[in-house]
């Protein structure tokens, strides 16, 4: 009789809403519902669209063979604004608490993962997110899953690369000054000094630092033979582009961003000889980086980018858990993601190790003729 | 090596004393600060890295003029749609309004260009300098001629030429420059082109620079009001210096002590100057107009 009631309620609630809901757990309901929280609109909506096309296309893919054990999938998606903290965790709560989501995807930026996360624990629902801030994962929290390389694993890797194979000795370290660069720089200089070295210089700048000539100017003064930088985009971009003007010849090794369209682009010339951790470059000759391209250029006719093919296998992630799950709710599903190992996706081979990382390995490239090229498969944890 | 230091404060200085000569020629002209000077540098560099270098390949010269006809249409625009309704009420609705703008003009300028930064091709910019051991870029000398430039013209209208006098009277006493037949109005539309076409001139040269993005005009403009105060608020003379000694400051300052405290610095100087010399080196302190 209750749950009659509530199923009525809930039906009413729903004709008003204008879509059609299960009643409860969604046991009865014939879709299977996943959450997207995504940067829809605002300064990071292109990183949201690539991440709804990769999604969308592991989703369609499913689908078409008839769904799993006979039920499709449906998609939910909501605007988180990219890092906004409020908006993310409202996303998240709508997604979670109106749609009855079993999973979701996303939030994609560190600072609005971190507020999400305490929901995703509240209402027991698991998270598969891209956001490389080691704190995402620093806190346990059982219901969420890094589907990236995690900043200080990143770091970790990257300098290994640089002390090993680059034989640096004397080290400068440049960095963006958010939480971003802050964390990924911080786990720089632990790697340093477990290798028993101590950076020669340390230089710092903001997003919209426009001339990076002193800094240059000092590295050169510490006579640093490479810099390690943590960074974005644009400050990337410039930092080469001087380096190159004021003829500096250290070596510059970074973020994934060294390895971006963005940075080559706006580097131009300048960014050739830039190294960098990534987990995804286009024209990798991977054969199956090279299915994937093509696959996804059939339905969208451009190439796929790194946040389109990790959320791609993001979605897949979730939908081999969905298929080896014993029910289908959140905490099977939680419990079929923490059993993931070794599974295939696109970018990598996924495993989940405590904490929630599921990436363990990347590729340093190296820019090479305006184009990063890569030049070792890196692993660790 | 210190020259080097020299020459790329310099630059960024004069980027800054680019955007302080606006901000000086309103507030001479109707005693207001606008808040939105970085953001019109800031469109000025995507109307021309956006639609002109980008779609119509324009030479470099023609571009400039074409961006320069579209600041000071837009500048004739704001002042009698804007300033001009507001210009009874009091001066803080002129100044919340230029704030407004500013914030519309960096949200426009997304969805117009999309967030991905811009790319602006300039013939200055394949040409270095060489001196000695010090490189500088064609981009920098084309930035601090534009200055000498810009600021002499500045100079010469304002006391040389009847308009430039007209000028001047409507910023002392609008009211009775009226009644001496002085047409504020106009005379205001034609400052308020002028002020966008100093920032459009800016927008052009810094363009190749930086990389034409949404936010690249809000830091420079706070660092260029920061330049207007030290060299003493609305002289053209203390723009010039202002900007000038906070970009070499600057460049000094983040090889010499710590580019973690380059902000610190600037604006350390700045709550200097508002204790200890409010009127700064070369103005009369900023006082409430009456």
């Amino acid at each position: 009789m209750k749950k009659a009631r509530k199923c009525l309620l809930g039906l009413v609630g729903a004709v008003c809403l204008g879509s059609i809901a299960g009643c409860g757990t969604n046991q009865s309901s014939k879709e299977i519902n996943i959450g997207v929280s995504a940067p829809l609109t605002g300064q990071f909506a292109q990183d949201g669209k690539y991440m709804k096309q990769g999604i969308q296309l592991a989703v369609n893919d499913v689908n078409a063979k008839g769904g799993i054990g006979g039920r499709q999938i449906k998609l939910f998606f909501e605007d988180d604004q990219g890092p906004n903290p409020t908006v993310a965790s409202n996303a998240v709560t709508k997604l979670v608490t109106q749609d009855n989501v079993v999973a979701v995807i996303g939030p994609h930026f560190s600072p609005a993962m971190l507020p999400a996360e305490s929901l995703f624990s509240k209402y027991k629902v698991p998270a598969l997110t891209g956001a490389t801030g080691p704190v995402i994962t620093a806190q346990g929290n059982p219901w969420i899953f890094r589907i990236r390389l995690n900043d200080s694993i990143g770091a970790k890797l990257l300098v290994q690369y640089a002390v090993n194979d680059l034989h640096l000795k004397r080290v400068g370290l440049d960095y963006v000054n958010t939480s971003f660069g802050q964390s990924g720089i911080q786990a720089v200089k632990q790697a340093l000094a477990a290798d028993g070295i101590t950076p020669v210089d340390i230089q710092t700048h903001d997003d919209s630092t426009k001339d990076f000539t002193s800094q240059i100017l000092s590295f050169e003064k510490a006579k640093v033979d490479g810099v390690i930088v943590w960074t974005d985009d644009q400050p990337s971009g410039l930092l080469a582009q001087q380096m190159k003007q004021l003829g500096a010849n250290f070596k510059l090794i970074g973020s994934t961003s060294f390895s971006q369209p963005p940075f080559l682009n706006l580097a131009g010339s300048a960014s050739n000889g830039a190294y960098a951790i990534t987990d995804f470059t286009q024209n990798n000759p991977d054969p199956r980086i090279q299915a994937w391209e093509s696959k996804f250029n059939s339905v969208y006719h451009t190439k796929p980018e790194l946040y389109a093919t990790a959320y791609y296998d993001a979605m897949n992630i979730l939908i081999d858990a969905l298929q080896h799950s014993s029910k289908v709710d959140a905490p099977s599903i939680q419990k079929a993601l923490e059993n993931i190992k070794n599974y295939q996706g696109v970018i990598t081979n996924y495993s989940y190790s405590s904490g929630g990382d599921m990436v363990h390995a990347g590729l340093i490239t190296q820019v090479q003729n305006g184009q990063p090229v890569v030049i070792k498969k890196v692993s660790g944890s | 090596m210190s020259l080097q230091l020299i020459i790329s404060g310099l630059a960024m200085g004069a980027i800054y004393a680019l955007i302080a000569l606006g901000f000086t020629l309103i507030w001479n002209a109707v005693g207001i600060v606008n808040f939105a000077q970085g953001e019109l540098v800031m469109i000025a560099a995507y109307v021309s890295a956006g639609w002109l270098a980008m779609s119509l390949h324009l030479p470099w010269v023609l571009n400039l003029l074409m961006v320069m006809i579209f600041m000071a249409i837009f500048g004739i625009f704001i002042a009698r749609w804007m300033y001009h309704p507001l210009r009874k009420s009091s001066q803080l609705s002129a100044i919340v309004a230029t704030i407004g703008l500013s914030l519309f003009l960096k949200n426009i300028a997304v969805l117009i260009w999309g967030p991905e930064p811009l790319i602006d091709p300039s013939p200055f910019k394949a040409v270095t300098l060489h001196v000695g051991r010090a490189a500088f870029s064609g981009q920098y000398i084309s930035i601090l001629a534009a200055l000498l430039i810009l600021m002499g013209l500045q100079v010469f209208m304002f006391r040389r030429t009847q308009v430039g006098r007209a000028m001047q009277a409507t910023a002392q006493d609008g009211e009775v420059a009226r009644l001496m037949g002085v047409n504020t109005k106009t005379i205001i539309s034609i400052i308020f082109a002028y002020a966008f076409v100093l920032a459009g001139i800016a927008g052009v040269l810094m363009a190749p620079l930086f990389y034409v993005s949404a936010d690249m005009g809000s830091l420079v403009a706070l660092k260029a009001f920061a330049a207007c105060i030290i060299g003493g608020f609305g002289n053209v003379q203390g723009a010039l210096v202002g900007g000038l000694i906070l970009g070499v400051l600057e460049a000094f300052g983040s090889y010499f002590i710590s580019s973690q405290y380059v902000d610190v610095i600037s604006f350390g100087l700045l709550i200097a100057f508002l204790i200890f010399r409010p009127q700064g080196i070369f103005g009369e302190p900023i006082m409430e107009r009456p």
